[in-house]
Formats: structure tokens, sequence, C-alpha cells
């Protein structure tokens, strides 16, 4: 019994002197610290492999077309999207919460890389030093590109007006935020400061064109840098830079970057295979891979896929069909899928909703890899370049030029050439037509009508009055509040320095 | 098997009862204290038989027994008594010593103290009233039993994890709620209970205040259960026991009135939508002879059954001097009612007692193993409130009932294949056929394994002075083995897209282990000084850690000639050729998690007159650093025992004790329930990922935030207990729960990747008074009548938020000074007796056809109840019995959304309708509930209250009806006790609810899958 004692006493004090810090100071099996994460040039290159797959073109896609006037309700809609096709967009509108959200995380990653990169440091005497470096300025130019691309996505939809330098833009982010509990609160700054920072980058990329050179279209190429400021100049209304950036683009390929040989018979076309990702070259500036396990962009529009058994809750609005049947060109054979059950009498047709669906085929699945939900995002196209510079052309009092311009482009897509414009207005209508068509479901046409909208007497959204009445939601003027999206509930949750700066309207 | 050994006892019984004779007579006696005084109200029952009476006001008692038999008194807060009949027909008096030490039954946590002593809040549950009930988990029969213990189920299916306990209202936003388990000493990571057997529980206690869970510090701020497992006794001759219960489960009744087939064809007819519309001959609207002949399918048939439940145990136990055993063997076996869900368990359990003869040294070691097989739906395991699932009529089948059409014929169905051929992909016209193939071809197998050990050991230093330790481990493995089996026809359908339509099918296999050990040590000191000062202080360190590891795969395609669930056969190899085809995927993790403790209580006590109690903990958490990672909680009780003073001798309130706590707990478990979640939030973490074109990436997956610290609940309460004139015993508690710190997603800028940053921000208060009531309305010989009721109102209110108003979903709003989880919808106005359409209030109580998110409002209403409660009533006539448990809550409110579909216009000619509809709006009926079925504008429903409905209800929980057997007709068996019984759950219900279970711990579910009604016979027999 005297042992008994004695092991007691023994296990007390063993319990007390033990340190058992053990039991609270734990590292997680794998954790892989902030400070030792990028180091090298790979470590760099797995960075900005993380900072292009979150460029988003989805949640930009599905909200355009639902909110305007591409897409109607379709026969199997449970609820979903109504509130943005009935013009509901308030602060905490979900579109509005992630296409910010989105930004500035690309934003946020992009940076991350960028300044983790002072810490990669390159060995001055090695061999391979100039191609180390030239590595390395590349992953830079690639990371302050989808940087300024990301700014420039935020001020499309966050900017009251791109024309006005002085209007607020969005949070010019040119940096790591700070780490908790010291958290960043940043108001936004005006469009000339945010272009003047977007510029810089740009400027810097341009710099090094030359260490893009093997970058597919899969990738930033230096035709995108020259489109993308192409793009930036038409929406801030600098037609003459916009001009020359859209004709340096369409140089680098020597031509019109338009796929030929179309015709409105076969079966297959070269146009097509662009919407199916079996052609990925042709046409396009940049685009954004969408293989397996990534998200599928058909999920806009329908619960399994792209045809009529695959639950369209969306499908083509009959204001866009009856657009595209009148053009009848090789859009209408590849936008719209053979499933479409199209009611001749869709005027008078008893059960409208389920008697006319318009199945949208423009991202039709990757069929090739049994992906039925995925498809390449198509940031940039070619085509964009034409219709910028015919809308440089109609600034400039170029009626012609742009006919010739928009006519080019009508005659690859096998549609019969437009006459004369007989006014500015008309043009300025055409071109908007014609975007409408061809850059269908890709994100354009909210910024479009408002910025071309009044230009072209285009009053507000085109929707076919059988598709909106039941959803009371017919009317939107073009110069509508909502045609810029609300500052993030979310974000004025956690920014107070933003929260005095909410767009109007909402 | 096993249902047959059960009846053949019945029937031996009955053969036994014949053979046996009376020898029994009238015992008398007295039962006193340690100073002499009578004790009232103290058990005396035969050992080993369950006659039993209690002793009067003087302590007086008289009972049936035969020489040689031993009586058991027992009392709460005394030291137990055995004495053995003699010759005569008086016994001596019985001296009840008052003890503190183990004797004693308000269980505190690290100790147990004498009731009358106790300074705390507990509530405490015997066997009885767990034993025998056909619940797969025993937390289920506790429910409606503890004044303040919120217990919801989820979903019915046997086994199933989705049961929510909440003590004195929500105690964290998105930490752990649930209280503590303590199991034999040891706290337990336990998830869920379905591998224990309820059966071998001796008793649950429930701590509630801050007195009683302070010095559970790290884990105790939701409250601490306390469950002690059945031990034998020392002296005692060889026990055996039998129990066995069978019974039937069977699907509770709704209350939606759906269409019969006839009667949607009608209205299908009418809306011009759907098989009535177009029917007929040439797509023609069918006529009333061709919707006559229609079909008129029951669904409820196809997607429901009536499944059996088994419980059996055998116990053994046993004591000598020095040692005591308890063995327990248990085999449980319940179907659900939904086809191809069930569970199957069996268990062993082996405690042991033991003392050195000097009884200085005192040991125990307690053994449970458990292993369970269940078939479960899919379901389970993913979120109702997950739209790709729950919502998704085509893969869930707990909707079936809901979503199939009537005049659908269940027999078009054969199998995968067939409804490949006939219905190609998924569509809503094939719902009821693929929901029939989803259940039976999608495979979900659970096996899980647990281990419980623990030993402790107390050696007595001194007379004074005890050191002791206590350790434990808790292992739990549960391996999964999911398929789509080669013929089901999502296996198909995904083939036939995938380009595989050879070889369909996928089968994931996942394994889980989880292993954690907890240990303390301690040092107590006890000392009577002066009679009258009784001192115990103890000091106490504890140590935890816990292990965790999974990992599992999936793999695609599969030979249907040689596949098997989980064996391996029919796996079809991956080729570099088809690289897109016969993936597989691997997964593995591991964890761990640990926490570290010392801590001191003290108690003293005067006279068991004034009692005082004191205990103050130092806690680590490996989940904070530096300044936070050692949280510091204490707490103060007294009490002062009122009956004790001389101004209340003679009183008829015979019993009167004025309890008061105050202190704080900590809860460092603030990513839910598991240990494990949320390992490392202090620290900045990358990740490596698949990245842009599924290449390799790098990515930030976590910011530090070094500022992450413990959730403090601190708590403040003032107790009752009383007994009146000896019939009426209560307690009463009034509290205050306030949590600082509350662990949330607490908004940030998006510069930073992300909106809501895991920190501790916000308060909450839960203030609440709850009541304990029981009435011996009748005491006799031969008749005994007891009435209880408990009931609890607790308020919740969010303080101090982060922001004025954070959105949860679309109808939910955490905001300050309001519930937590509150809704936040438009009000629904009702129908426009003009057109048809639904009218609600815009923000201004303006009435509107066509509502916005802005007109949304608070509503005061959230998914957590205010009121629960039950009461119930002992009944006991010579050795009938029969006992009913009522539970309700009130002031809870959930979405029906089952409703809202079988309301909605839209869904006409594509779903099932509910008779409801015969009352739309039409301009002849215009005054109405319903709107027209051409209602433009129902999609407003979706940010509405319509649906929101009460979800309060009254249950007859459970009742029983049985039979002891005297023990003078067993005599000359071998049997010593025999009870037989009936006995129901979940049998009556009274609510608004239109669902089938009004219970359920989610705001909303779909389908769902109702918790059962059970109704079982059982026979309890002892040797």
């Amino acid at each position: 019994m005297k042992n008994l004692k004695k092991i007691f006493l023994l296990t007390l004090i063993a319990g007390a002197i033990y340190s058992c810090d053990d039991a609270y100071e734990i590292i997680q099996p794998g954790e892989y610290a902030e400070d030792v994460a990028i180091l090298t040039l790979a470590d760099m290159n797995l960075a900005l492999s993380e900072v292009y797959d979150n460029i988003s073109g989805e949640d930009i896609i599905g909200f355009t077309s639902v909110f305007t006037d591409e897409a109607a309700i379709g026969n199997e809609n449970g609820g979903q999207n109504l509130d943005e096709y009935r013009f509901q967009v308030f602060a905490n509108n979900g579109y509005a919460s992630s296409i910010w959200l989105d930004n500035y995380r690309v934003i946020n990653y992009a940076n991350r890389l960028i300044e983790a990169s002072d810490n990669v440091v390159l060995d001055t005497l090695a061999d391979d030093f100039e191609d180390q470096l030239q590595e390395k300025t590349r992953i830079l130019t690639e990371a302050r590109v989808i940087r300024a691309f990301s700014h420039f996505q935020l001020l499309t939809y966050f900017s009251t007006d791109l024309k006005n330098d002085s209007a607020l833009g969005v949070i010019l982010m040119d940096h790591v935020p700070s780490s908790p509990p010291n958290l960043e609160q940043l108001p936004r700054s005006t469009n000339g400061e945010l272009f003047a920072f977007i510029d810089q980058d740009l400027d810097y990329a341009q710099e090094n064109f030359s260490t893009l050179a093997n970058n597919g279209v899969v990738l930033i190429k230096p035709q995108f840098i020259l489109g993308l400021r192409a793009r930036i100049a038409a929406y801030r209304g600098l037609y003459p830079e916009a001009l020359a950036y859209a004709q340096q683009t369409l140089d680098i390929v020597q031509g019109n970057g338009l796929v030929t040989g179309e015709t409105l018979t076969a079966a297959t076309t070269a146009y097509r295979g662009v919407w199916t990702d079996t052609n990925i070259v042709s046409e396009v500036i940049f685009t954004l891979t969408r293989p397996t396990g990534k998200t599928g962009i058909v999920g806009n529009w329908f619960f399994n896929g792209a045809s009529l058994a695959g639950g369209p809750f969306l499908d083509m609005s009959r204001s866009l069909y009856n657009q595209l049947v009148e053009n009848n060109d090789v859009r209408l054979r590849v936008f719209v899928d053979n499933s479409s059950l199209i009611a001749e009498d869709y005027t008078t047709v008893f059960d409208y909703k389920n008697a006319d669906v318009i199945v949208i085929d423009k991202y039709p699945g990757n069929t090739a890899q049994n992906l039925p939900l995925n498809n390449n995002i198509k940031v940039m196209r070619f085509v964009e370049m034409h219709f910028i510079k015919a809308e440089a052309q109609v600034a400039a009092g170029d009626l012609a030029g742009a006919l010739t311009t928009i006519n080019f482009v009508r005659e690859k897509r096998k549609a019969t050439a437009l006459p004369a414009f007989e006014n500015a207005q008309q043009a300025w209508k055409a071109i908007l037509d014609e975007r409408r068509m061809e850059l269908s479901f890709e994100g354009h046409r909210y910024i479009d009508l408002k910025r071309l909208g009044t230009l072209a007497g285009v009053p507000g959204v085109q929707r076919y009055t059988r598709d909106c009445t039941p959803y009371s939601s017919c009317d939107l003027p073009v110069t509508d509040y909502r045609f810029t999206l609300p500052i993030p509930l979310d974000e004025l949750n956690g920014n107070a320095a933003i929260r005095s700066q909410q767009n109007p309207g909402y | 098997m096993k249902s047959k050994f059960t009846w053949i006892f019945t029937l031996l019984l009955a053969f036994f009862i014949q053979f046996s004779f009376a020898q029994e007579k009238t015992v008398t006696g007295t039962v006193v204290d340690d100073a002499n005084m009578p004790v009232p109200g103290a058990n005396v029952k035969v050992e080993g038989s369950s006659n039993g009476v209690q002793t009067d006001f003087d302590g007086k008692f008289s009972i049936q027994a035969s020489a040689g038999q031993k009586l058991v008194i027992t009392y709460v807060g005394m030291n137990d008594q055995v004495v053995t009949v003699g010759a005569g027909s008086t016994i001596p008096p019985v001296v009840l010593k008052s003890g503190i030490d183990l004797g004693g039954v308000v269980v505190e946590g690290y100790r147990t103290t004498a009731r009358p002593r106790s300074n705390v809040a507990v509530t405490t549950i015997s066997s009885e009233t767990i034993e025998g009930r056909p619940n797969v988990s025993f937390i289920q029969s506790l429910q409606g039993q503890i004044p303040g213990l919120n217990i919801s189920t989820g979903s019915g299916s046997p086994g199933s994890a989705q049961t929510s306990v909440i003590l004195r209202g929500l105690g964290s936003l998105s930490g752990n709620t649930e209280p503590l388990y303590v199991i034999d000493g040891v706290p337990s990571n336990l998830l869920n209970f379905r591998t224990i057997n309820g059966n071998d529980i001796e008793s649950v206690s429930v701590l509630k205040d801050a007195g009683a869970t302070s010095v559970y510090g790290n884990r105790g701020a939701n409250g601490v259960i306390v469950v002690k497992t059945k031990r034998g006794s020392f002296d005692s001759g060889l026990k055996i026991r039998y129990s066995g219960v069978t019974g039937f489960t069977t699907l509770q009744d709704h209350h939606y009135q759906i269409m019969s087939g006839q009667q949607l064809l009608t209205l299908e007819r009418l809306k011009g939508s759907g098989l009535g519309a177009t029917g007929g001959v040439d797509n023609t609207p069918m006529t009333d002879a061709e919707i006559a002949a229609a079909p008129n399918t029951n669904w409820q048939d196809v997607f429901f059954r009536t499944g059996i439940s088994q419980d059996h145990s055998l116990s053994f136990s046993q004591g000598s001097k020095n040692t005591n055993s308890f063995v327990s063997l248990g085999y449980f076996e319940q179907d659900g009612i939904v086809p191809n869900t069930d569970i199957k368990r069996i268990s062993l359990r082996s405690n042991f007692t033991g003392k050195s003869s000097n009884e200085k040294f005192n040991y125990t070691t307690n053994l449970y193993a458990g292993y369970s097989r269940r078939n479960e739906l899919e379901a389970e395991t993913r979120s109702q409130t997950d739209p790709t699932f729950a919502g998704n009529v085509l893969q869930n089948p707990l909707q079936g009932m809901l979503s199939s059409l009537p005049y659908l014929d269940p027999a078009v169905y054969q199998n995968g294949r067939q409804l490949f051929d006939d219905f190609g992909q998924p569509s809503f016209g094939a719902t009821p056929y693929m929901l029939m193939d989803y259940i039976k071809n999608i495979y979900n197998q659970y096996n899980e394994v647990k281990l419980l050990f623990n030993g402790s050991a107390s050696y007595k230093l001194t007379d004074d002075l005890t050191a002791g330790v206590n350790g434990g481990i808790d292992f739990t493995e549960n391996q999964r083995v999911f398929a789509r089996l080669p013929q089901s026809y999502l296996a198909i359908v995904s083939a036939e897209a995938g380009g595989y339509a050879d070889f369909p099918g996928l089968e994931t296999q996942s394994t889980t282990r989880d292993f954690s050990f907890n240990g303390n040590a301690r040092l107590n000191y006890n000392k009577v000084i002066a009679d009258k000062h009784t001192i115990d202080a103890s000091l106490m360190t504890e140590y935890y850690k816990a292990h965790y590891k999974a990992n599992g795969f999936t793999t695609i395609g599969l030979n249907s000639r040689t596949y098997a669930p989980g064996s391996g056969t029919g796996y079809v190899p991956f080729s570099a050729a088809t690289p897109n085809l016969f993936n597989r995927t691997v997964n593995s993790s591991k964890l761990e998690a640990g926490l570290f403790s010392y801590f001191g209580m003290f108690d003293y006590d005067y006279d068991s007159k004034y009692g005082l109690g004191v205990s103050v903990r130092r806690d680590a958490s490996y989940r904070f650093v530096q300044d936070n990672q050692w949280g510091t909680f204490w707490s103060v009780s007294g009490r002062w025992n009122l009956d004790r003073e001389k101004f209340m001798e003679g009183s008829t309130i015979t019993e009167l004790k004025l309890r008061g706590s105050i202190g704080t707990a900590g809860n460092q478990n603030i990513g839910g329930e598991s240990p494990y979640a949320l390992p490392n939030l202090s620290r900045a973490l990358y990740s490596t990922t698949t990245g842009y074109n599924n290449q390799p990436g790098l990515v930030i997956s976590q910011l530090a935030n070094p500022t992450i610290q413990w959730e403090t609940t601190s708590q403040a309460n003032i107790g009752v207990d009383f007994v009146w004139n000896k019939r009426v015993r209560g307690t009463v508690d009034v509290y205050r729960k306030y949590t600082k710190d509350l662990f949330q997603g607490v908004p940030v800028s998006a510069i930073n990747g992300q909106y809501l940053l895991n920190s501790n921000y916000g308060n909450m208060e839960n203030k609440g008074i709850e009541a304990l009531l029981a009435y011996d309305i009748v005491k006799g010989q031969d008749f005994n009548l007891t009435i209880s009721a408990n009931g609890s109102y607790n308020r919740n209110r969010l303080k101090n938020q982060p922001t004025e108003n954070q959105f949860l979903g679309d109808v939910q709003i955490q905001s300050n000074d309001q519930i937590a989880f509150q809704y936040y919808t438009v009000r629904y106005a009702g129908v426009n007796p003009s057109n048809g359409n639904a009218l609600y209030y815009d923000a201004n109580g303006t009435l509107t056809e066509n509502s916005v998110a802005a007109d949304r409002v608070a509503t005061g209403k959230s998914p957590i109840p205010v009121y629960q409660g039950g009461f119930g009533f002992n009944a006991d006539y010579k050795g009938f019995y029969a006992s009913a448990q009522f539970t309700f809550v009130a002031d809870v409110w959930r979405f029906d959304y089952d409703l809202q579909n079988l309301q909605d216009p839209t869904s006409i000619g594509t779903f099932p309708q509910s008779t409801d509809q015969n009352r739309a709006w039409t301009p002849d009926n215009p005054n109405t509930d319903i709107p027209s079925i051409f209602a433009t504008n129902t999609a407003n429903d979706a940010l509405s209250d319509r649906f929101l409905r009460d979800s309060s209800y009254l249950r007859l929980k459970y009742a029983t009806v049985g039979y002891n057997v005297p023990s003078k007709f067993l005599d000359q068996t071998f049997l010593s006790s025999v009870r037989v019984y009936a006995q129901a759950e979940n049998f009556l219900t009274w609510t608004k609810w239109r669902g089938f279970d009004p219970e359920s711990n989610a705001a909303s579910t779909f389908g769902g899958y109702p918790t059962p009604r059970v109704f079982s016979f059982g026979v309890d027999l002892q040797f």
C-alpha cells in the first residue's frame, strides 16, 4: 500500500510538471506558411496560375443576359433569376456582390504575386540569368495586365459614367491589404485615378510585349493588351485612341481575325467550332479555359445541359430570336439549338412559355470532353475590334467607313449587306444591333445599352411583350440608374469608408 | 430469430406464474438519517424486484417481502442501505448517512454532491426513462423531460446525426452550440449517439448553470450532459437481466390533402397545362370519362413503408466484497420508414469496480465497444439548404410522395435501363420513376465502430486527502461505401452522356478515424471540522488530445458483371487512351486538436444549511495563439437551505433551498461541433491547388487572424428547490446567459479577397425561466399516481453585431436586439379579390402585387423555439402501470416549401397539388385565401412569409402501459422479476404544421425524413 501511495504522488507530480505543450501548440500537418510560399520562379508560375483561374466571366455574362433583352424566362424556370429579369436590383444583389468580389479577389491574388516577387531573388551569375529575368518579367506582365483588366471590369459595372474622369470609380487596389486586426477600409477613387493606374500597368505590359511571345489565346498575348486598350478607350469615348488600338490589334493577326468560308447550309462550320471549343484559336483574342472540374457557364441558363431536355430555366428572348431570324445568317444557325420549340403562332399560342422555348446554343457544352455544362469564356474576340473601329468611324463622322466595317463583319457571317446609313443615329443603331447579335451572351449588352442606347435612339431594353408582361418587366430606359450596379451591401458592411459613396438610386 | 426469442419468453412466463405461490409477508420499518430524524420520501425496494414503496412523513414504510430478501433503501443525497428481511415482520430502524462521496446523487461534473448540499442547477434523468425505448439515440428519449433542454431531430432516418441539442438558448452563432457530453467521467467527442446502447445508461444529468459548468471551462459554455453507465454493487449475487423490445415504425400523418388523380387532371384541364389539358384524343383536353378512367396512385405506398424495430439487451452484474462488475450485450435493429434505410447495432459493455480491503484504493474500468451498420439515403448527408439537391426533385426520394403525379402508374418503372430507354435524359415527367430507381439503386452504407475505454483510480493518502487519476479514450471509425450501381438510371444517364455506356456507375469509399484521449489528475481535500464545517477542495489538471484521419477515393466506371459494392471488383481501369474516362480521385486528410487545463474547486458547507462554492480554471486551446491562448473561467455559487432554519420547523414545506450562481465558461469549438474545424485561423496559409486549366496552382487559402479567441459565456442563475407536503416537488430557475466575443464571419472589404473574415465580434443574450414540478396525487399501497410537468421560456437577443443587418440567405437576418436567425420577409397579405393575384405589403404597409426585396421586414420569428417543455403522468395499480409523456415547443417558425409546391399554380401540370387549389380565387369566389390558378405574381412568394408556418406542436411523445408480475408469483421460478409492456413513440401530435413532422432542427425542409411513429412491445426479465 505504501507503494501505491508513492505511485500516486509520482503520477500527480508528473502530471503537474510534465509540460503539456503538445496539447495546445499544434501545427497541422501540411501547413504552408505565407512567408515561405513564393520564393522561386516556379512558385511564381504556380501563383500566376491561380490568378488566371480566378478571372471570372460567368457572372457578368449571366447577369447581362437576364437583366437586358438577351434571355427570357424559360419553361423550366422555378424562380431562377426572376429578380434580375424583373429589374429588381438592390445593394444586396447576388451578381453585384459576386462581380465585385471576384474581381477584387483576382486583384488581391495578383498583388500578392507582384509583392512576393521581391522575395524571388535571381542569381545574377547564373548562366541562364537572362532567361530567368525574362521569365520573371513575363509573370509580372501577365499579373499586371490581369490586375488592370479586373479594375476595368469593376469600372464597367460600378462607375456611373466612364466618360467622366472625375466620376467615382471603384477602389484602387495597388497593394496587398494589411492583415487583421489592422484591416484596411478604402474609399472609391475617381475614374481618372483608376485609368491612370490601369495605364501604368498596361504601359509596363506593352514595354514587355516580347516576353509574351509564346503565349497562346488561353493566356495573355500582346493583342489582348492592345484590344483591352481599344475597349477602354471606346468605353471612355476616346475614339481616336480606340481606333488606333483596334487597328493595331487587327494588324497583329495581319488580317481581320474572323473565320472564313462560312456557308448557310453546312452542318458544321468553323464559326460553330468557336463555340463548341473545337476551334479555340480562331476569332478569339483571349479565352479562359474551363476544363473538367471548373465552373460551367451553361449553368447560367440550364440545369443540366444546353438543350430542351437539359432544363432551360432561361431561354433566348423572342426579340433577339426575331432579330436573328430577320438577318437569317450563320448566327441564327449557331446560336439557337435544334431542340428548340419554335411556335409559328407565338403571338397567339395558348401556353406561350411552354410552347415557345428558344434554346440558347451559344454555349453548347464541351461535348468533345463530355462536359455538358462547360465552355471556355471568350473574354475578347477580334470581331469586337471591328465594332470599335466602326464606332470610332461614326464618332468621326465617317458613316461610309462604318458601313464598310459593319458589312465586312456581316459578310463573314453570311448576312446581307446593310444599305447606306442616312445619319449617325442609324449607324449607331446598326452597330448596337450587330453587337447585340454577334456578342450576345458574352456580357456586352448591359454596358452597350448604357453606352450606345441614347446615341442609337434605343430607349431601353427591347423585350418581346409576351416574354415580359407576366413579370411586369417590359421597360427599362437606358438612362435608368440600374444600368450601374450598386456597390454591394457586403462591401458596405465591411468598409465604412465607402458607405457614403453608394451609386445613385440604391 | 431474435424476435422469436422474445415471444418464447413471453409464453414461458404464463407457464411459470402458475407454479409460483405466495410466501410474502408485510414488513414494516423506519428510515432515519444520521441525526436520527425520520426520512420521509425515501425509496424502499425489494432487491431484484420492482416491488417498492416510499416512506411516509414519519419515515415509516411497510412492504411485501419474504424472509431472506433484501430491501434496498435509497434517498437522494444519502448513501444507499441494504437490509435483509429476517423472520420477523418489523426491521430495526435503517440509518441513512448523508454522503458527499460517490454515493450522492447530484452529479456536478467532476464530482457528486448530496442533493441538499448542491449549489447548482442540475436535472437528472434516471435509467427508467431511457431503457427499452425504441430510439436509436438515447438523447431522443430525453426530449421534453428536462426544462431548458431543447432537442430537435431533423431526420428520422435510423442513426441520423441530425439531432440538435440546445440548452438554455443558442450559445453561439457559428461555433458549437451543443452541450459537452461526459461519459463516465470522460468528455466525449460524440456528435451522435447512434452507436451507444441506451440500455446501459444509469443516469443522465444535465448541468445548466455556471456553478456547475464552469469547471468544464474550455468546453462547458453550452452546458454539460453527464452520462453514467450502470455498474454492479459490492456484495451482491449474480443478477442476469434480459430485456427485449419489438415494434413497428410507421409514417406520421400529414395534412397536405394531396389531390387524387382525377382531381388533379380536372385542375390541369382548367388551367390548360399538363396531361389533363392535352391527354385527350389528338392532344385535346381530356373528357370527364377519360379523367375518371385515369389511374390514381397513392405514392406514399411507394416511397414509405412500415419498418420493424427490435432491441435486445442481456446484462450480468455481480459483486464480491472488493470487486463488482456489470457486463451487457446489446443488439438493436431498426428499419427506416423509407425503403432501404435501416440500422443494426451490436454492443458490449463491461464495467468493473474494485477497491482495496482497507477501502483506501478504488479503481474502475469501463469498456464499451459498439458496431453499427446503417443504410442511409444520400439526402441524409447533403444539406437540406443545398439548392442543387434538396430542391432537386429528381434526386431526393424524400420528396417523392409530394412530387409524384397521382395519375402516373408506378408499374411503368421496371429498371434503370428501361427508364433510360423510355424517358431518356432526366425530366420532370420521369420524377417518380427516377426516384423509385434512386431508392433501389443508389447504395449508401456506413459501418461504424465505436470504442470507449476509460479507467480511474483514487487513493486516500490520508483520511482527508485523496489523489486520483482518470483517463479515457474515445475512438470512432466510420467507413462509407457509396455507389451508383451499374444498373441505376443515374449511372446509365451519366455513362451515356459521358461516352462510357458499357460501364455505367461509380463508387466512393471513405473512411474516417477519430481518436481522442482525455486524462485528468486530481488532489482532493475533504474535512469536517467541529461537525458543522465541511471543506472540500480539489486541484486538477486536464489534458486532451485528439487525432483525426480521413481518406477516400472515387472511381468511375463499373463492370456490372463483377461489381459488388465495397468489394473492389468491377472497377474499370484507367486508360491513357481515354484520359477523360474512368478517372479516379483520391483524398486524404489529417488533423490534430488539443486542450490543456488546470483548475481548482473549493466548497464550504455549514451544517448543511449554508454553502459556498468557488471554482477557477485556466485553459489553453490549440486554436488560439499568444495572449488569447489561455482563457480563465470562474464561478461562485451559494445556497441557503431554509428548511434547516428554526422558523421553518413544522412547516408543510419540508424542503426549501435557495441557490444562486454566477460565473463564466468558454467555447473554443468556434467552427462548430467538431474539435478539428478551423484549426489554425491565427496563421496565414497558402495551399497548392488545381489552378488555371487544371494545371497546378498556389494560392492564399487563409488570411491570418491572430486575434481569434475564446467565446465566453457568463451566466447568472437563481433557483429554488422545494418539497411541499411531501407530495409536491419542484424546482424553479431563472437565468441570464451572456455570450461575448461571438465567433462569426465579420464583414470586411472585398479588397481582402473575401467578404467575411472569421473573427470574434458581437454578443448574444439568453434570458429565461424554467420550472419542473411533480405532484403525487395518490400515494397508496395499491395505487399511485404522479403527474409532472416542466417548461421553459428563453428569450434570445443579439447584441453589438458587426453590422446593423446581416443577411443570411434571402429570408433570414441577424440584427441587433433581435432574436438570432430571425426571418426577414415580405408580408403576405392575401388574395386580391379583383383579379386573384397574390397581395403583399410593401415596406410601408401599403398593399402591392409586385413586392420587391426592399419590402422585407423583420418578423421577430425564428426557427429556434422560445417555449419548450413537457408534462406527463405515472400511475401504477397492483403491478399494472401506465405512463405518458407529452412534449411541446412553441413560438417556432419554419418554411413549408412542400406546401408552397403543392399550392404553386405554375406547377400545375408538372407536380401534384393540394385540394386547397379547389378554393382558389375565381370571379365567382373572390374572397379566398388561395390565389387564382392563373395568378401571375406568385413568384413573389419566394421572399414572402406566405409559407412561413408556425411549427409549434404538442405531442404525445411517449406512452406505455405494462405489468410487473408480483414477485410472489415468481418465487418458485428462476425468475426474480418479470415485466411486460407496450409503448408508443410519437403517437399523437397536435400542430398547425401541415407536413409530416413539425419537429425539425432546420429552418426549412423539402420533403424531409419524418421521425417515425413507433409502436412496440417489450419484456423485461431478471434472473
